[in-house]
């Protein structure tokens, strides 16, 4: 039904090309589901765009076809290719929030498909409307007809927009993305959504994604794209059971997949590779005080201890308690996951261990030098204005003491010890991509000479090849320099395959999870 | 999607502002005329090669009188953005990053000052001080505080839970750093745009009220008084109005491309 | 509900603000009114017994809450200068004032969005780089240049008016609005530049937004995406600008009065100016402020009536 004939690309950039798109082709049969994976810059979204009439203008067309029921798309002009728009093509998107118009009603919106391809009476158009919001499992159709985007959840913003897409009963779905905003429960019901009209309907869906296990769940086929260029096609058991190229078991590799497995097994052996690690050291050396060593490793230094807080928070006179008689100990050298849904009070803890919070009762002792912390966004939190050397300097210029040449050395020391380039001293931020900048992040932390960084979901704007990458430099980190971090994030995998203990923050108070 | 690097607006911007900017510092070194020098053989003549811009109705140089008028402008609106930009910073600086009960009473101020067009706020002001020239460079400035003040109290809000900022504080760095080395360079670009913008509403204000004869006094000559004169002579002396008009409308022009251009160039907080 | 007692709260405090502000910095004016009433000519009793007369000798803060009882009452006081009280002086003038501010925010808000829209609509076409030149030139001249500008073309060379021919609206309406067209023109063109700067830039930061192409996606066409899905969202931000635009008209109007002869409240507050007749100049200016306050108030319900997401916070 779908056929894409050897389409390229390019966009045209102040001069410069760069090719978006290269001789990708593909078939989808009617009523089947196809998967696009890769990371971002594959050229996947891209190429959905493309087929939904949707490029930008600075995108080229350098040649291919497009063939939806014989018809090639890119031959036809604007007005007939708004004719197949919505009508014979659906999409929705990553974003559900920003997709939908904020100042329009969600019924309106669901209309307006009807209103321009469909001749009906009003009557028959709302009742149309329902008929779909049901289909995608919305309850109070009528309600949800009067309100607004912001007024719905996450889940039901993109059930709206799988509504408008389906309404007119296009015999193909374009899903971009649209599993990747939400949380997994909602992710899940999505999913299985998109599998039972395909199946009422007929609808073949074309699902572009970046996560593998979503597109393993739910797809029958699977395209894995990397810089504009088709590496693998096959059926799903084919590509995760047997994968052909380098590439596609590097992605399959970096999916955490602790989830399936009992990863207790996983920490033992981690646990015991360090222990003969550490076994050879003491050979090695031959040491004279072992004592000394010995007690090193049995009874770790403590780093941070958090005795009885409560955390408050200060809404004009109202004071409403976050968290009730919280305690725990990190130790040096040691991994700790937290986690904790939104609003359960995982921010207002980090605060306290930061010390930006001044609402709380309770003890926090820091072992260490200032706590340290590294963001989620890795383009907020380096100072846009000044150039990495400046930004690592920052530490030392403030502790005062060193000269000029004493902090190029110590900041040029540091960039290779994050494994960046020296040159990097004179680079501004702009300049980086995602993960270098988290590398400059933890660097700049460890200028302090802290032994304690809080990471606030450092992994989650990278793709998964970088945070692979990242998670290397962490546990490198955490063994050669003995650094603790408290790990903060949503995602359980990386939580499981990268901390040794898990803190969970629930209705006020943290519980421990140990394996 | 802004091109950042080159534009146009900043490159038209700067030489116009520089080329203005230069007759008008030569002005006041040196003019063709006297600018007061007065010669009734030549009432109301056109423009020659004489006198560039013609003469006015007392036979005076239009051409030294615009130099010497545009000069007013320039030392006025300039000296209002010193005053209203350096307390405006300063108070918007600390009141964003600090918030609080000071952030709200300082607000409340700003914001009853709003309420007046800052031209009536200077009016009220010459009203109660006399006009001047300097007189109103003061009452300019200090009506143009709250505009400064509020762009940087929001800059200074918007940046105050930037990443970058809570980490500087985490670092240890004094709050004064924080807020003038680590903050203050973010919000330069937005910063000098605004001021070019209230250079301009100066200079147009300035122009407004020694039009209504409140502003710049005699002897001092200045383009709004002029203008205000050579109504009168509109329909035999059209030069008169054209040029101090055009004079004005250039240097504001090039002023406002300007500021344009050092948001074009450098980028304007987000 | 909360939020408009919030609201009118900020309001009363900060008219009184305003009130305090403007009393006592005429106040502080060295000067004695009575003597300058009388002149040079008036014995040291007179002046006496006018001081009395007039209140002056009582304490100031009584003063001021006299001053502000009245004008809630609609006494502004009397003018020194004209036997007359103020409301009665300027009653008449207010009709003009608002005429031409009305007059000149419509004109405003049809010309930016009008030039706006097809700006975007043809972004980085012809139309648009010519409308970019055109708009920052006009931003840059200020409405009493205009003013002279329209004098000398369509006054003196087409005689399509008399300059200064000020027509009354109390003998012809029809005139009184001819007349005051190129005023208020020449107040709206630079504003209305600036206005379609912003909604432009608006406009094309709308255009990149997600929910655009969710919209030409089930197949809406450049037009209806600009005019039913971008239209409203992208004038959101500039409501706040044309909201500050009538304290703009105002103050312009007090300059675009004297250069075509319009008796307006502007001329009567710059010749009270000069006279230092300041219970006429204090009235024209907590007017002025009430006015500016009460818009600004408007604006930001029509804000939160537009956008709906507002409600939230």
């Amino acid at each position: 039904m779908l056929d894409v004939e050897r389409l390229s690309i390019h966009f045209e950039d102040r001069g410069r090309r760069e090719e978006a798109v290269k001789n990708v082709s593909f078939q989808l049969a009617d009523g089947k589901i196809l998967g696009i994976v890769g990371e971002s810059g594959s050229g996947k979204t891209m190429t959905a765009l493309t087929i939904a009439g949707l490029k930008k203008q600075r995108a080229v067309i350098d040649g291919g076809s497009v063939c939806l029921d014989g018809v090639d798309l890119l031959t036809l002009d604007d007005a007939q290719m708004r004719s197949v728009q919505g009508a014979r093509i659906g999409m929705i998107f990553q974003e559900p929030m920003s997709a939908l118009n904020p100042t329009m009603k969600i019924g309106k919106q669901l209309e307006e498909v009807l209103v321009l391809h469909a001749k009906l009476s009003k009557e028959e158009r709302r009742n149309k409307v329902f008929a779909a919001m049901e289909d995608v499992e919305l309850e109070n159709p009528r309600e949800l007809y009067e309100k607004y985007p912001h007024e719905l959840s996450g889940g039901m913003r993109q059930r709206a927009m799988l509504a408008a897409a389906i309404v007119c009963r296009p015999k193909l779905l374009i899903a971009d993305e649209p599993t990747t905003a939400l949380d997994v429960q909602t992710q899940d019901g999505i999913l299985g959504l998109l599998k039972k009209l395909n199946q009422k309907y007929g609808m073949s869906i074309l699902f572009i994604s970046h996560n593998l296990r979503v597109v393993e769940k739910l797809c029958g086929r699977v395209l894995v794209m990397k810089s504009g260029e088709v590496v693998e096609e096959g059926s799903v058991e084919a590509i995760f059971g047997n994968p052909q190229t380098e590439y596609t078991r590097e992605l399959i590799a970096a999916i955490p997949d602790a989830c399936g497995k009992n990863w207790k097994d996983g920490a033992t052996v981690e646990q015991d590779e360090a222990v003969a690690e550490e076994i050879a050291v003491w050979q090695g050396e031959a040491v004279a005080d072992e004592n000394a060593m010995e007690k090193d490793v049995l009874e770790p230094k403590k780093v941070l201890e958090v005795c009885h807080l409560n955390a408050y928070y200060r809404e004009g006179r109202v004071r409403r308690q976050i968290l009730q008689d919280v305690s725990f100990t990190l130790h040096e050298g040691e991994i700790v996951g937290l986690v904790g849904g939104s609003g359960s009070g995982k921010t207002t803890l980090c605060k306290c261990v930061l010390g930006l919070l001044k609402e709380y009762d309770g003890v926090v002792i820091h072992h260490t030098k200032r706590p340290q912390m590294v963001f989620q966004d890795p383009y907020g939190s380096l100072n846009p204005r000044k150039t990495i050397g400046w930004i690592l300097e920052e530490p030392l210029k403030v502790q005062g003491g060193f000269s000029k040449e004493e902090r190029r050395r110590k900041a040029e020391e540091m960039l290779e010890r994050v494994h960046l380039p020296k040159e990097f001293y004179k680079r501004y931020p702009k300049e980086l991509s995602g993960g270098q900048r988290q590398r400059v992040s933890i660097a700049t932390a460890l200028m302090t000479g802290t032994k304690f960084i809080l990471a606030d979901e450092p992994l989650s704007a990278l793709d998964v090849t970088v945070q692979a990458q990242m998670i290397e430099l962490l546990k490198e980190l955490q063994e050669k320099e003995k650094i603790c971090y408290l790990f903060v994030s949503h995602d359980l995998d990386v939580v499981h395959l990268l901390c040794d203990r898990v803190l969970k923050v629930e209705g006020k108070t943290v519980t421990s999870m140990y394996g | 999607m802004k091109y950042k690097g080159h534009s146009h607006n900043f490159t038209l911007g700067l030489g116009i502002t520089v080329f203005m900017v230069a007759l008008i510092l030569l002005g006041f070194l040196w003019t063709p005329y006297e600018p007061d020098a007065m010669q009734g053989s030549l009432k109301l003549n056109a423009p020659s090669i004489l006198h560039l811009f013609g003469t006015d109705q007392f036979g005076r140089d239009i051409f030294s009188r615009v130099l010497v008028g545009a000069g007013s402008t320039l030392v006025i609106a300039a000296g209002t953005i010193l005053i209203g930009g350096l307390a405006g910073v300063a108070l918007g600086a600390v009141c964003g990053y600090f918030g609080g009960w000071l952030d709200e009473g300082v607000m409340r101020v700003c914001d009853a000052l709003a309420a007046f067009p800052s031209v009536l706020l200077a009016l009220v002001i010459i009203s109660i001080a006399g006009s001047g020239k300097y007189k109103v460079m003061v009452a300019l400035g200090i009506a143009f505080i709250p505009s400064f003040a509020r762009i940087v109290r929001g800059e200074f809000m918007r940046l105050r839970e930037a990443d970058f900022v809570i980490g500087a504080r985490l670092i240890g760095v004094p709050t004064p750093r924080i807020l003038f080395v680590h903050i203050l360079p973010n919000i330069l670009p937005s910063l000098l745009s605004s001021l070019a913008i209230g250079f301009n509403n100066a200079a147009l204000a300035e122009a407004g009220l020694s039009y209504l004869g409140i502003g710049v006094q005699p002897p001092d000559a200045s383009l709004g008084r002029m203008l205000s004169e050579s109504q009168t002579y509109l329909a035999s002396g059209v030069w008169c109005a054209a040029f101090p008009g055009v004079f004005l409308v250039l240097l504001v022009l090039g002023v406002g491309l300007l500021g344009e251009g050092i948001l074009d160039r450098f980028g304007g907080g987000r | 509900m909360k939020y408009v007692i919030k609201k009118i709260l900020g309001l009363i405090i900060t008219l009184l603000i305003v009130s305090m502000l403007t009393f006592f910095a005429f106040e502080l004016i060295p000067g004695d009114p009575a003597r300058s009433i009388l002149g040079t000519d008036g014995t040291l009793e007179q002046v006496q017994a006018l001081r009395e007369e007039m209140g002056l000798n009582r304490p100031l803060p009584q003063r001021y809450g006299e001053w502000v009882f009245n004008f809630l009452h609609g006494d502004m006081g009397n003018s020194y200068y004209y036997q007359k009280s103020v409301q009665d002086l300027i009653g008449d003038r207010i009709p003009i004032t608002v005429a031409m501010t009305i007059l000149s925010f419509s004109m405003i808000l049809v010309l930016s969005v009008a030039v706006s829209i097809f700006s975007v609509r043809y972004a980085n076409r012809l139309f648009d780089r010519i409308f970019l030149i055109v708009d920052q030139i006009m931003m840059s001249v200020p409405p009493f240049f205009i003013g002279i500008i329209f004098t000398a073309v369509f006054g003196l060379t087409l005689h399509w008016f008399t300059p200064g021919g000020y027509v009354s609206y109390e003998k012809d309406v029809g005139g009184f609005i001819g007349y005051l067209i190129l005023p208020s023109l020449a107040i709206a063109l630079p504003r209305a530049a600036m206005a379609a700067k912003l909604l432009r830039s608006s406009l094309l930061d709308e255009m990149q937004k997600d929910y655009v192409r969710t919209a030409y996606s089930r197949g809406n066409g450049p037009w209806r995406v600009l005019l039913h899905h971008v239209l409203k969202n992208g004038i959101l931000p500039v409501i706040t600008f044309l909201g500050m635009t009538a304290a703009d008209i105002i103050a312009n109007s007090i300059v675009v009065e004297q250069v075509f002869g319009i008796p307006g409240v502007g001329r009567m507050l710059i010749s009270s100016i000069s006279k230092r007749d300041y219970p006429v100049v204090e009235a024209i200016i907590v007017l002025i402020a009430v006015v500016t306050l009460v818009m600004n108030i408007l604006v930001d319900a029509l804000y939160k009536k537009l956008d709906k997401r507002i409600e939230v916070i």
